[in-house]
């Protein structure tokens, strides 16, 4: 494996091979390390150099290459944010007090929120549809409601809550609205994203 | 606004479209409310929206989806739509027409959506022949431009063509991810 990746880079012009020794270097801090966002931006600042595809046209060789790898990267930055802000189903079923079961039921109903992984990985549940008291934040259920409706995926209606949204205001995320009462125009803003319907 | 609409010259649209859809025939209906930037105020007529690029749509589609395109949208697909025929659009990036109907740039970049929705309403019934309005893109960048098409005018004139799912176009995919900083999780 290691001989074999000694061999590409042996193949490539001295900038080419500084540049991936480089991003190899951080990729091995991150699986021996623990992962953290900080790393993630290392990576993604050593990626940044690499080539980009033009204003016209289509990524093709290297550019494709280091497109799929900038794409890994924040594919992995969010995974790291869903590490730190979510739940697992046993941490809910304390703050709400009810059961697995229950809480499998309140999800596909859309009156909880939950990131279903796959069969071997947990659900995860974002902490913002929760309150101080141990309760369901009011409108959650319209929210999902809309986002299911545009075809948003549980995933990406968590960061649709929680990072700023500049037809709010601009550093307003939407789960501030929605705290506040204002759960139409949360709905509203899910309704309107995109470019029409799909 | 008020008043009937002006004489204004109209643009004759003839570049291929695309769009991100989960039928793979050009699908629409009314919706009874408005949503997006030219729909009807109260369901007088369905929009269909386009954008001129097949990367800058990506952008449309999603930058405001806070640019993550989630598991399920690989299976969405990647629609051409060709006019067979030049469309009458009006044409809000040019200025002699935005100045003839006392409009600005806002129109097609504002957050004043109850505007344009009335201005959509008001092209629509005052100009019969148009078949929609060509905008400036927001998110897809200052190169790509928008359409909304009145599809109940001209359905027939566009030829539809499936460029395929989003998860097995990888190159045009990854060119937009790159370009609009898209998280793409099914391409990784």
């Amino acid at each position: 494996m290691l001989g074999e990746v000694e061999r590409k880079l042996g193949r490539l012009g001295p900038e080419e091979r500084r540049l991936r020794e480089e991003l190899i270097g951080v990729f091995a801090n991150l699986v021996v390390a623990e992962s953290s966002s900080d790393r993630l931006r290392e990576v993604e600042a050593a990626l940044e150099e690499f080539p980009k595809v033009g204003e016209e046209g289509l990524a093709a060789g290297s550019a494709l290459e280091a497109a799929r790898m900038r794409n890994i990267v924040r594919v992995l930055e969010d995974r790291v944010r869903l590490r730190d802000e979510t739940l697992r189903s046993g941490a809910v079923e304390k703050i709400i007090g009810v059961g697995r079961e229950r809480i499998r039921q309140m999800r596909e109903g859309g009156r909880l929120l939950g990131i279903v992984q796959g069969e071997r990985r947990p659900t995860l549940y974002p902490y913002w549809q929760f309150t101080e008291d141990g309760k369901v934040v009011e409108g959650l259920e319209e929210v999902v409601a809309a986002s299911r409706e545009v075809g948003m995926d549980p995933e990406t209606l968590h960061f649709f809550m929680t990072e700023p949204d500049g037809r709010i205001g601009g550093a307003t995320p939407p789960v501030e609205l929605l705290r506040r009462g204002g759960t139409e125009e949360v709905a509203r803003l899910l309704l309107s994203s995109g470019l029409g319907g799909f | 606004m008020g008043g009937p609409i002006p004489d204004i010259a109209l643009h004759f649209w003839e570049a291929p479209l695309y769009r991100i859809q989960d039928e793979v025939s050009l699908s629409y209906r009314r919706y009874p409310t408005a949503r997006h930037r030219f729909d009807a105020p109260g369901g007088q007529y369905a929009a269909v929206y386009a954008n001129d690029s097949k990367v800058g749509v990506f952008g449309e589609v999603y930058v405001n989806r806070r640019r993550r395109l989630g598991r399920s949208d690989a299976d969405r697909h990647l629609l051409e739509l060709t006019p067979k025929r030049p469309l009458p659009l009006v044409d809000l990036r040019d200025d002699e027409t935005l100045s003839a109907l006392d409009l600005d740039a806002r129109i097609g970049v504002g957050d004043d959506y109850e505007a344009c929705q009335e201005w959509a309403l008001a092209i629509h019934e005052g100009l019969p022949e148009t078949c929609g309005i060509c905008y400036a893109a927001r998110a897809g960048g200052i190169k790509t431009t928008n359409v909304l098409l009145y599809p109940e005018r001209c359905s027939e004139d566009l030829s539809p063509k499936d460029l395929g799912r989003l998860g097995e176009l990888e190159r045009i995919v990854l060119t937009a991810a790159d370009r609009y900083r898209l998280t793409v999780p099914f391409l990784a």
